[in-house]
């Protein structure tokens, strides 16, 4: 009933084979090189071992703190939630680019805020003790927040595409 | 068996040499006997160890900034007001963040932890209305040391006729005693730092007819009840009910506990607590006593009898083998120089009383020498909850009797492994350093010794203050020196400085400084520094908008010329000119969107500097800017010269001079 004349069913099938093209971790430029890269986002996949291996250091396969995996990225996922909701005015690159590091049992949470219009010091001061809290008690383990600031989301770029 | 191994190797060289080095590997490793492996015994070593030696090792960083802040140029605080301010926010949030978990505690619930850690797990505490009224749950209260709580329930237990043991109403009586009925102070918090430190409570007075009253009535009266009582009320200033009591007591041939008597004497006059102390024939009196008698000595009015009274008292202390402790030095130092000679001394000066002050600094000081003396290279432990309080007070002493000999002994003293007595950051110890570094910035000679302390203390240790910024630039007056004015004043504007009596005192310090003396890079530094002040105080000014209107500080006159002199030092002369035709504005200093204040005037040496400068660069424009400002508040007969100059020195068109003649000539003679 609702066909469209002229166009056979066949043709809503794809049938041409898949590229296979591997996407992840490249990103794609625009016309007037707008698009803002910082330096972890700004390296290419096969770098990733190389450049960006003390992003990941951490106490994990210790014995003594060792958890396992999901709980891990269960924290992690609940770490970047809670930073972008809590500090949306700061947050830079959407809050994607936080590092989460793992020291002994003390979770450190790493990376840049900006200070959006206005740095009202007090408050931020506020936010982060009420954010290593809320967090501890969540995930039953110290968090520490130590993000440091920069005026404009344009201090973290490395490079535009 | 030292032979053998000799002909062993003598041997293996040999065969090397015969079988080549792989064949005699292998025959040594098939002839060789098994190895023989000892593991040594693991050292001993405590828990804290390793971090003790790291911390040898590594050492504190005295210019980086406290672990409590935000380790951010932007967020690391400089003043002490800023650095309470910003500690008790973080604090705030973190006890927001706590009361959130207490009242909402299934939306916490991500249980990993194995085992559970009640930590993580803040709780409500019970209400003592709602609470089951149970002697088991008034003594964990008690044990809580919630004494509101406490009081509630026991009164709520009474009205619905529950018993309660003696022994728990033993225990509350204790509770309620020493606090009084009141929830515990500030000080003795141990959870949050920030209030316990910053905190303070009102002088409590004593609670008549409370729980605590109620329960002396209630309970068996024997030694250590009263003595209770007597030291709670000797606590909280009901002295004649005290000794009412201890005589009563007494007279039915009670003893009481040498708690009370401490109470009793500290707060008696001298004579009262010597006979007191008589009373004391059973029990020894202990450090606290004399620390209680050194506090009713401290009333003597006169102070010779004072001096005299705590001689005696150290005395009776040597004699019972009594070690004084930090406490008991606390309490001489601090009532040793009379209040009222000092408070004389600052209405009005006069030779009579600044011989009395002179003469009990000098006391104080030989004093606090012998003091020193006997505490270097002693071990240090805590004996009181204000014994830190002595360094901060000796230090006092050092300062205002302006010995650094004295006070450096006292820093080692307090720095030294040995001493276990640390004072609170932020509020003692930053008072203590700041007292130190004041009187070494006074006394030393060598500027480049200031600046190096300064750089250790400021401002981890010591706030930026007014006072201390002051007193560095008192002593960069007499001798320059670029890195420490640089930091000064970078200091000051980081403290909230500019906009305020200390913002003209950098202006002044950067006009005197000598250009020409500065190296390539100090003279970048300058150039910089003074377009980051410029341009501040001038974006300070144009806050006109009505929401800001409370931030804008307006350029005043002086200002205006000073900020033009330093300008032209650093050749931004355009900037430098721009900002004086402000001067000649009307509409910058009149109106709703004024900038610059209405009254003030430039100032006459720095605007003759600006004009011999123009002059100098026979800019004719800016002559005679400089000659018409001048003209505001100059006659007639000293705008002439000044005239004359600039035809001399600049080319200008006859127009021009009848211009600048007919000018002068209706300014006022």
């Amino acid at each position: 009933m609702l066909r469209t004349p002229g166009i056979s069913a066949c043709r809503q099938i794809s049938t041409t084979s898949c590229a296979m093209k591997n996407k992840a971790g490249k990103h794609k430029s625009t016309v007037n090189r707008t698009q803002l890269l910082t330096y972890e986002m700004a390296q290419k996949p096969h770098h990733i071992g190389v450049r960006k291996s003390w992003l990941t250091w951490h106490s994990q396969n210790l014995e003594e703190f060792r958890q396992s995996q999901p709980v891990v990225v269960a924290q992690d996922e609940i770490i970047r939630r809670f930073i972008r909701g809590f500090f949306p005015q700061n947050v830079v690159i959407s809050g994607n680019e936080l590092v989460i590091k793992r020291r002994g049992n003390v979770c450190i949470v790493a990376g840049f805020l900006q200070y959006s219009r206005r740095l009202d010091i007090r408050r931020i001061y506020w936010m982060f003790g009420f954010a290593e809290e809320f967090l501890s008690i969540l995930l039953k383990q110290p968090v520490k927040l130590e993000l440091a600031f920069v005026e404009t989301e344009d201090d973290v770029a490395y490079n535009y595409i | 068996m030292e032979n053998g191994r000799k002909r062993r190797i003598l041997q293996s060289k040999v065969m090397i040499g015969r079988l080549g080095l792989s064949r005699a590997a292998v025959r040594g490793f098939a002839s060789a006997e098994p190895a023989k492996f000892t593991v040594q015994p693991a050292i001993e070593r405590a828990p804290t160890d390793l971090l003790k030696a790291l911390s040898e090792t590594v050492g504190t960083d005295p210019t980086a900034p406290h672990f409590a802040f935000i380790d951010d140029p932007a967020t690391i605080p400089s003043t002490a007001s800023a650095k309470r301010t910003y500690f008790m926010a973080k604090e705030l949030g973190k006890r927001a963040a706590r009361e959130l978990a207490a009242e909402w505690p299934t939306l916490f619930a991500f249980d990993r932890d194995q085992p559970r850690l009640p930590v993580f797990r803040p709780e409500n505490l019970p209400d003592p209305l709602q609470i089951e009224p149970t002697e088991k749950n008034l003594l964990r209260m008690i044990e809580s040391r919630e004494v509101e709580d406490c009081c509630l329930l026991y009164e709520r237990m009474r009205s619905e006729n529950i018993d309660v043991s003696q022994k728990t109403q033993l225990e509350l009586f204790k509770l309620v005693a020493y606090y009084n009925s009141s929830n515990i102070p500030f000080a003795e918090w141990v959870e949050w730092v920030g209030m316990r430190n910053f905190g303070q409570n009102d002088k409590a007075e004593w609670k008549a007819a409370g729980v605590a009253d109620l329960l002396f009535e209630t309970i068996p009266r024997n030694d250590e009840t009263v003595s209770i009582m007597i030291a709670a009320l000797s606590k909280f200033g009901e002295n004649s009910k005290a000794k009412a009591l201890f005589k009563e007591h007494t007279e039915a041939g009670g003893k009481v506990h040498i708690e009370a008597y401490n109470g009793l004497i500290a707060n008696s006059d001298f004579k009262s607590a010597l006979d007191i102390l008589k009373d004391l024939k059973t029990i020894k009196p202990n450090v606290s006593t004399f620390s209680a008698l050194l506090e009713s000595a401290s009333r003597i009015g006169k102070f010779e009898d004072r001096i005299n009274a705590f001689t005696r008292i150290i005395g009776e202390m040597q004699a019972l083998k009594i070690e004084p402790t930090l406490t008991t030095y606390y309490y001489i130092l601090k009532n040793i120089i009379d209040s009222k000679t000092q408070k004389l001394l600052n209405e009005a000066k006069n030779d009579e009383s600044e011989k009395k002050y002179h003469n009990q600094i000098v006391v104080s000081i030989s004093w606090l020498s012998e003091i020193l003396d006997k505490i270097e290279n002693k071990q240090l432990e805590v004996s009181s909850n204000n014994c830190n309080v002595f360094f901060a007070e000796a230090m006092g002493v050092a300062y205002r009797g302006a010995n650094l000999e004295i006070s450096q002994r006292l820093l080692k003293i307090y720095e030294s492994s040995n001493n276990n007595v640390k004072m609170p950051a932020f509020t003692t110890e930053s008072l203590f350093y700041n007292r130190y570094l004041q009187l070494f910035i006074e006394q030393s000679t060598s500027i480049e010794q200031i600046y190096q302390k300064y750089k250790d203390f400021v401002p981890r240790l010591v706030g930026v203050s007014n006072s201390l910024s002051g007193s560095v630039y008192r002593k960069l007056s007499k001798e320059a020196h670029w890195p420490l004015l640089r930091r000064v004043i970078q200091d000051g504007i980081s403290a909230g400085q500019m906009t305020t009596a200390m913002g003209e005192e950098m202006r002044k310090q950067l006009i005197e400084v000598q250009y020409h003396t500065l190296s390539v890079n100090e003279r970048d530094e300058f150039n910089q520094l003074v377009q980051k002040l410029v341009s501040t105080w001038i974006e300070f000014s144009k806050f006109t908008e009505e929401y800001a209107k409370r931030l804008q500080r307006k350029l005043s006159p002086s200002q205006i010329s000073e900020c033009a002199l330093l300008l032209t030092r650093i050749g931004e002369y355009q900037k430098a000119f721009e900002l004086l035709e402000l001067l000649l504005d009307e509409e910058a200093s009149h109106g709703e969107e004024s900038t610059v204040l209405a009254h003030g005037y430039a100032r006459p040496h720095v605007m003759s500097a600006l004009f011999e400068d123009s002059l100098r660069r026979k800019d004719s424009y800016a002559a005679a800017l400089c000659l018409q400002i001048m003209s505001l508040h100059s006659n007639r007969n000293k705008l002439e010269p000044l005239a004359n100059r600039i035809f001399e020195k600049c080319s200008l068109t006859e127009s021009q001079q009848k211009i600048i003649q007919s000018f002068i000539r209706l300014r006022p003679q």
